[in-house]
C-alpha cells in the first residue's frame, strides 16, 4: 500500500465555515478564488485486523484467527473557520497575505488551531482538481502530510433541465512510485452542524468586501501613478474604478449587509421565544 | 410578437445561507423566499420585425425565512393555514413574498404531488399567481462521501403544468472588471485641449487625484464600517442565542429526569401499598359478612382472590349513615324475596345444590345478567367459591397457545 500510515481518514467541515467558503466561491464567476482552512486534527486509533505480517508486531492466535496488534493512526481534520486570501497574479501556488490578514491569521491560530488545508473555487469548471491543483496540493503536503484540499465548483447549469448545480470535493495527492506523476486521492468530507455562527466565521465573511476593495484600490493606484496619461484617460480610469467599486457594493457588500440585518432580526425573534420557553420551563421545574 | 423571458436571481450569501440552514437540520427544511419582482418591456425594431416586444421579468430573491418545523403552514391535505403564514412572516409584508422553498436530500428535482397542491393553495392565499417554488436537492456524488452535489431549480405553474425557470447567482463576474487603460493616444488639437482644460478643475483636485474616486472610496469606507457594526451585533446575538439554547436544553433534561423519577416513585408506592377504598370495604362487609374474599384487592393471574390479602380491618364506618342506599336496597330485596331466617336456610339449601352444580351455574351467571343469578352467586360460601375456582383452574376455558 502506497499511502502512509499518517493518512487523513476524513474531514469535518463546520457548517458556518462552509457558509464563508461558499459565499466566497459564489462571489465571482470570472476567476478562481482561494483561501486557507483553519482548524485542528484529532487522531483515530484502531487495531487493524490484517493477515499480513509486519516486522514490529506480535502474532496472537485466537481460535484459527491471526491478528496483529499493530495500531493504525488516522487523522480526522476538523475545519472550524477559513481565511480569505488575495492571490498574487492569480496563481494558486503563490499566495499573497496582506498584513491585516496575517494579523488575523495570528489571532485565529494558536494551539490547537492551525492551518490545516486550503480551498479554491472552480467557476464553470468540473469539481475535480487539475494537474496544477494536484501538484500544488502535493507541495503543501511536503510541509504537512495531513494538509487537505477543498474545491467548490459553481455556476454550473444544465441547459436542458435549467437546473443549477454546486459541487464540493476534498482531496489529497499521492505519488504511485517515486518520480511518477502525482494523482489525487479522495477524502471523505462531512459538513457538521453548527447552528450558531462563530465569531471568526462572521469576521471572515465581512473580510471579503474589504479585500475586494483593497485589490481594486491597489490596481487603480498603480494605473493612476502612470504620469504620461492624458486627462481624458485619467477620467476614464477613475470611472472604471467607480464602476467596479459600485458593482462590489451592490453585488457583495449590499447583500451581505442585508443578510446580517435579517440574521439579527431572526436571532432577536428566536431569543424572545426562547426566553419565554425558559421562563415556562423554570415554572414547570419549580412545580415538580 | 411578444417574448416573455423570466429569470430568477439570488445572491451568493442567500444561497449559502439556505445550504447552511439545511446542514444544521437532520430532516427536510422549508420556508419562504422574499424579494422583488420587476418586469421590463423592451421594444426591438429590426429589419425583419417592426413590433418585436420583449418582456423581461426578473425575480430577485433577497432573503429567506425558515420554518421552525415541517408542515407548519399547511395540513395533511395541503390546505394552507393563513394564521401560521402570518406568524412566520412576522414583520415582512405579504407583497414581498416571492414564493416558498423546500430542501430535501437524495431526491429528484421534481415537485411532488403534495408540493403542487400546497403551491396552488399558497397562490390563492397570497393572491399571487406568479408565485415560485425553489427546490434544493443535495446528495452524495461519490460513494465514500468525498464529493457532494447540490442541485437547485425554480418552478412556476402554467395552468396545471409546472415549468423550470433558470436561477442565476448574482456575482461580481457578471460585469466587466478590467477596463483600465494603461496608455493613451495624445491629441495635438489646441481646441480639444482648450475644452478639456476649461472643465478640468471639476474632475481633479489640486493634488491631481480624481474627485469622484475620493467620493466613491469614502462611500465604500462608510459601507465597510456599517458591515463591521452589523457583524458585531450579529455576533453578540449568536452568543446570546447559544447560551439560551443551552439553558433551555438543560432545563428540559432536568424536567424529564425529575418526571421519570417521580413516575418511578409513584409506581413503587402503588405496588407496595395499594390504596384501599374503605367505603367499598365497609359496604361489602355489611352486605356480604360471610364473604371476606370479596374484600381482597389482590388476585392471582388466573383471577383467584387471595384470602391472605383480604381486609379484616374495621374501618369504623357507619354504613347506614355513609351509604344509606346500600342497606335500603338490601332491605327491599329481603322483603321481595322473603329472605331472612328463611332466606338464609334457602340459601344454605341452595348452597348444597350449588356445590354440585357450581360449574354450570358460574357459566349461567356469565351468560345471564339477572338479579336472581347475582343473588344465587352471592350466597355461595367462600370455601365453595375457592373450590369452584380450583375446578375452573383445572378445566380452564381460556385459550391455550
Amino acid at each position: 500500500e502506497s499511502r502512509s500510515a499518517m493518512a487523513v481518514s476524513a474531514v469535518h467541515l463546520e457548517s458556518d465555515a462552509f457558509l464563508v467558503c461558499m459565499n466566497h466561491a459564489l462571489s465571482t464567476e470570472k476567476e478562481e478564488v482561494m483561501g486557507l482552512c483553519i482548524g485542528e486534527v484529532s487522531w483515530l486509533s484502531r487495531a487493524s485486523l490484517q493477515t499480513q505480517s509486519w516486522p514490529h508486531s506480535t502474532f496472537i492466535h485466537v481460535v484459527g484467527l491471526v491478528w496483529t496488534r499493530q495500531v493504525d493512526t488516522n487523522r480526522i481534520v476538523h475545519i472550524h473557520s477559513v481565511i480569505i486570501l488575495r492571490r498574487s497574479d492569480k496563481r494558486k501556488d503563490r499566495v499573497e497575505i496582506s498584513p491585516e490578514q496575517l494579523h488575523r491569521l495570528a489571532e485565529m491560530t494558536g494551539r490547537p488551531m492551525r492551518v490545516v488545508g486550503w480551498y479554491h473555487s472552480h467557476p464553470h469548471i468540473t469539481v475535480w482538481p487539475s494537474h496544477v491543483d494536484v501538484r500544488t496540493q502535493a507541495m503543501y503536503q511536503m510541509m504537512d502530510q495531513g494538509f487537505v484540499g477543498l474545491i467548490f465548483s459553481c455556476f454550473i447549469e444544465d441547459k436542458n433541465t435549467k437546473t443549477g448545480r454546486v459541487l464540493y470535493t476534498c482531496f489529497q495527492s499521492v505519488q504511485a512510485q517515486k518520480g511518477s506523476e502525482y494523482e489525487r486521492i479522495e477524502i471523505p468530507i462531512h459538513v457538521v452542524p453548527h447552528e450558531a455562527i462563530g465569531k471568526v466565521c462572521l469576521e471572515s465573511a465581512v473580510e471579503l468586501p474589504r479585500i475586494l476593495c483593497q485589490e481594486e484600490q491597489d490596481t487603480y493606484r498603480r494605473i493612476h501613478s502612470l504620469t504620461h496619461l492624458d486627462p481624458i484617460t485619467k477620467i476614464h480610469n477613475g470611472s472604471v474604478f467607480t464602476k467596479n467599486l459600485c458593482s462590489q457594493m451592490s453585488a457583495v457588500s449590499g447583500p451581505l449587509l442585508q443578510w446580517l440585518e435579517d440574521r439579527l432580526e431572526q436571532n432577536k425573534q428566536s431569543i424572545s421565544e426562547l426566553q419565554k420557553e425558559k421562563e415556562r420551563l423554570l415554572q414547570e421545574l419549580a412545580a415538580l | 410578437m411578444t417574448d416573455l423571458h423570466t429569470t430568477v436571481r439570488i445572491s451568493g450569501i442567500v444561497l449559502g445561507s439556505l445550504m447552511f440552514q439545511h446542514f444544521n437540520s437532520d430532516s427536510d427544511v422549508e420556508g419562504f423566499i422574499l424579494g422583488e419582482s420587476k418586469a421590463e418591456e423592451r421594444s426591438n425594431i429590426t429589419d425583419s420585425q417592426m413590433n418585436q416586444v420583449q418582456y423581461e421579468h426578473t425575480v430577485h430573491i433577497q432573503k429567506h425565512i425558515s420554518c421552525q418545523k415541517l408542515s407548519s403552514f399547511y395540513n395533511g391535505v395541503g390546505e394552507v393555514k393563513w394564521a401560521e403564514i402570518k406568524h412566520i412572516l412576522a414583520g415582512d409584508k405579504k407583497e414581498n413574498v416571492l414564493g416558498w422553498y423546500r430542501q430535501r436530500r437524495n431526491t429528484e428535482q421534481r415537485m411532488t404531488f403534495r408540493e403542487q397542491v400546497v403551491h396552488r393553495n399558497l397562490q390563492r392565499a397570497l393572491s399571487n399567481h406568479e408565485l415560485v417554488f425553489l427546490l434544493l436537492t443535495p446528495a452524495k456524488a461519490s460513494s465514500i462521501g468525498s464529493t457532494h452535489r447540490l442541485e437547485y431549480s425554480v418552478f412556476r405553474s402554467h395552468g396545471s403544468q409546472y415549468h423550470n425557470i433558470p436561477m442565476v447567482v448574482s456575482n461580481l463576474g457578471m460585469l466587466e472588471q478590467q477596463d483600465y487603460r494603461r496608455s493613451s493616444t495624445s491629441c495635438s488639437s489646441s481646441s480639444y485641449n482648450r475644452a478639456i482644460k476649461k472643465h478640468r478643475s471639476k474632475f481633479f483636485t489640486s493634488d491631481g487625484s480624481l474627485k469622484e474616486v475620493g467620493e466613491v472610496s469614502a462611500m465604500n469606507d462608510t459601507l465597510q464600517a456599517e458591515l463591521k457594526m452589523a457583524c458585531a451585533n450579529v455576533e453578540k446575538s449568536e452568543r446570546t442565542l447559544e447560551l439560551l439554547s443551552a439553558d433551555v436544553a438543560a432545563l428540559r433534561k432536568d424536567i424529564a429526569v425529575k418526571r421519570s423519577n417521580q413516575t418511578k416513585t409513584d409506581l413503587h408506592s402503588v405496588s407496595e401499598m395499594p390504596q384501599e377504598n374503605m367505603l367499598l370495604c365497609a359496604a361489602l362487609r355489611a352486605l356480604f359478612p360471610e364473604s371476606p374474599l370479596l374484600r381482597t384487592q389482590t388476585l392471582t393471574q388466573q383471577g383467584t382472590p387471595l384470602p391472605e390479602y383480604s381486609c379484616n380491618v374495621d374501618h369504623n364506618i357507619d354504613v347506614p349513615t355513609a351509604l344509606p342506599l346500600v342497606l335500603a336496597h338490601q332491605h327491599a330485596r329481603e322483603q321481595r324475596w322473603g329472605l331472612g331466617e328463611k332466606g338464609r336456610n334457602w340459601g344454605k339449601r341452595r348452597c348444597t345444590e350449588a356445590s354440585h352444580t357450581t360449574q354450570r351455574k358460574r357459566r349461567d351467571i356469565l351468560e345471564t345478567d339477572s338479579e336472581e343469578a347475582i343473588t344465587v352467586s352471592g350466597s355461595e360460601t367462600d370455601e365453595e367459591l375457592l373450590d369452584s375456582q380450583n375446578i375452573n383452574l383445572k378445566q380452564s376455558n381460556s385459550p391455550v397457545f
